[in-house]
């Protein structure tokens, strides 16, 4: 790689030309500060490197007083000092909550038909897509003939709340919720199955149709 | 769908796109310049120093004050010392004179009229040993002196 | 009498560590809620009322956890190196400026540098002990850095030894009726500060624990108890480091309830300090130790060596 490149600034910088550049040491006055330019009187070349500092008495008394006084320190004290005062950006979690996205992806749920019957059609989409392989299903035909899951688990501590089960189901059943409050005392009250997912689906329905239906523009 | 007939509006930037970000360093004012403060912080520290001086000054009486008044008080303290020691070597003499005032011949200070110190001129003060002082006093005045502590 | 003096010693020293041990407690949640409130959200607020006592929640929960050592670490030096420097860092309190029985300590000076160059040993000890590279190096950083900076550290003290001409802390009572120390040495005390910021192991300087490098610096394989005797320890010689600051400099009689509050106000900078400045880099800290601290409190030194020659 050539010099040139290595010490050439972008494109804009050397449009708007080497004389806009914007000097270190913007705090201290400028005056008996020579700006280096690497190759010489290039335009658009800059010397990137750290620079001298000024030696004339009163830059060297200024810096001296700067550190020895903590004078920018204690500026920055000020500033966090400032932000004591300030209302907290906190809500009061266990009793207030914040906003969720329509599409948030919460905790699994089965949905049903509003007749009752439940959606999932056994096609294990969901079981194939899952990249942490999570969900199990085996299905049978139920005795009208449709093809329904006999088990549908999934390890909650596996997934990894990706959404793509939701993405790859065809007939909406495996869904994400809103809920992200399941937290549980031992393990194997993580291993769902289909009862335990049916059930949240009855139990979230109505949030969840609400979420589908807010996002249906976008799917 | 009835729904897909909502006229879609898509988020733009503003008309005229977005303002240019302001990325460059607004340097704080300086309220005072190095040579100010260090001018006021030399200043400061004389006057200090010179608080200091008089501070020093005044510890220095104190000393002299507190060590005087020791010296004043020593002599008094001294002659207390001496006055409560006769004391209780009266009080022991008393004391010997009422416990043995029934056995015939006991002189007190003498073993059966024998002096101790032959050679003593017979007005000399024999200051008697820790455990003869305390003879008759109770055991635990003795222990008190013997195992001195602060404050007991 | 004599038992009885025993006795009241006893006692006496008990309510001393009680307090302390109370006082770190409630520096903790001051700490959480100052932190908090600079970050712009509320510190713990549940437990008790407004979080009153969330520090003796932690404790229980702390102590009550399962205490883990490592499977190849040096057990006997592991286990009791946290005791030994919580038992160090109670022992520095011996030297709280008050009149024991009508005695202070004489050579509180000499006793205070004394006692924080052993408790280098305790983190030497534990980050070794333990086992793991991470708690190694973590122990051998803090290490180079309290060391560096006792230096400093005992510099910065000897002008103030020199101001008072007196091992004993009681005397810097008598010696600032008139004016504090603050503003006859104003530099040193801002060196002292940020000094005493380094041997605490606090955040501008606090690389015994990078969370970024080192996940949690010479105290990682502590858990339970141990951790907490850690912490103890840590936070008792924060306290004790701004009660030193506030009797060098800032005066007052210590049975005043304003000496006390200036003490709070000195923790409070600390924590201040904590939710203001970013962390330093290693190699600087040491050129600010030795390149930076130590001929500035040499020089001190000698100004105030000819200063007190002067006025002899």
């Amino acid at each position: 790689m050539s010099l040139a490149k290595i010490f050439s600034v972008s494109s804009r910088v050397r449009a708007t030309g080497a004389s806009s550049l914007v000097a270190r040491h913007a705090q201290y006055s400028t005056e008996g500060k020579v700006e280096k330019v690497y190759p010489p009187n290039i335009p658009g070349y800059k010397y990137v490197n750290a620079e001298d500092p000024n030696m004339s008495m009163k830059e060297m008394s200024n810096r001296a007083a700067q550190t020895l006084f903590w004078t920018e320190l204690a500026r920055g004290f000020a500033v966090t000092l400032a932000h004591i005062f300030k209302e907290p950006a906190t809500i009061n979690y266990p009793f207030e909550k914040g906003p969720l996205s329509p599409r948030f992806r919460g905790e699994h749920a089965l949905r049903r038909y509003p007749s009752g019957e439940e959606r999932c059609i056994a096609c294990k989409l969901c079981e194939a897509i899952c990249p942490a392989q999570a969900i199990t299903i085996e299905a049978e035909e139920r005795k009208d003939g449709s093809r329904r899951t006999t088990r549908y688990d999934i390890d909650m501590t596996k997934c990894i709340y990706c959404g793509f089960c939701q993405e790859a189901c065809p007939v909406d059943a495996i869904v994400e919720g809103p809920n992200f409050e399941f937290s549980t005392e031992t393990h194997e009250e993580l291993l769902y199955n289909k009862e335990k997912l049916l059930s949240n689906g009855d139990k979230w329905e109505s949030e969840i149709a609400t979420n589908i239906r807010a996002d249906h523009l976008y799917r | 769908m009835e729904a897909c007939q909502v006229a879609r509006k898509q988020d733009l930037p503003p008309p005229g796109g977005y303002k240019p970000i302001p990325y460059k360093r607004v340097p704080a004012k300086t309220l005072f310049s190095g040579y100010t403060m260090f001018a006021g912080y030399f200043g400061i520290t004389a006057f200090a120093m010179y608080l200091y001086s008089l501070n020093y000054k005044q510890i220095l009486r104190d000393q002299i004050e507190m060590r005087s008044a020791k010296m004043a008080i020593y002599p008094m303290l001294l002659a207390e010392r001496d006055r409560a020691y006769l004391k209780q070597l009266r009080k022991n003499r008393d004391a010997e004179a009422e416990l043995m005032k029934d056995v015939p011949g006991w002189e007190v200070g003498t073993y059966y009229g024998e002096k101790v110190y032959k050679l003593l001129p017979p007005d000399t003060l024999v200051e008697p040993i820790f455990h003869e002082y305390y003879a008759h006093s109770r055991s635990w005045e003795w222990f008190q002196r013997a195992y001195l502590k602060l404050r007991s | 009498m004599f038992m009885n003096d025993i006795y009241m010693i006893f006692l006496g020293l008990l309510i001393l560590i009680i307090g302390i041990l109370v006082g770190v407690a409630y520096l903790t949640l001051l700490e959480r809620k100052v932190l908090g409130y600079i970050q712009i959200r509320k510190g713990p607020n549940k437990v008790g009322f407004m979080g009153i006592l969330q520090p003796f929640s932690d404790a229980i929960k702390l102590f009550t956890k399962e205490q883990t050592y490592p499977n190849f670490s040096n057990y006997l030096s592991y286990y009791f190196s946290p005791i030994l420097s919580f038992i160090l860092s109670l022992m520095i309190w011996l030297l709280i400026p008050y009149y024991f029985n009508m005695i202070s300590f004489n050579l509180g000076i000499l006793f205070f540098l004394c006692c924080t160059s052993l408790g280098v040993y305790t983190v030497m000890v534990a980050g070794w002990s333990s086992n793991s590279n991470y708690a190694l190096l973590g122990g051998l950083r803090a290490v180079a850095q309290t060391i560096s900076y006792e230096v400093s550290l005992a510099l910065i003290l000897m002008s103030s030894i020199i101001m008072i001409m007196d091992f004993n802390l009681m005397m810097f009572f008598v010696y600032q009726n008139y004016v504090w120390f603050i503003i006859l040495m104003f530099p040193l005390s801002l060196c002292w500060m940020s000094s005493s910021l380094a041997e605490t192991n606090r955040t501008p300087f606090d690389f015994a624990e990078g969370e970024s490098e080192l996940v949690s610096g010479f105290n990682i394989e502590y858990s339970s108890g141990g951790f907490a005797l850690i912490f103890l320890a840590e936070y008792s010689s924060i306290l004790f480091m701004s009660l030193l600051f506030i009797l060098m400099y800032m005066g007052g009689f210590s049975l005043s309830i304003i000496f006390y509050l200036k003490l709070v106000f000195i923790f409070f900078l600390f924590i201040w300090v904590r939710g203001t400045l970013p962390r330093y880099r290693y190699d600087k800290l040491m050129y600010l130790a030795w390149k930076s601290y130590l001929p500035i409190s040499l020089n001190f030194l000698l100004f105030f060596l000819g200063f007190k020659i002067l006025l002899l």
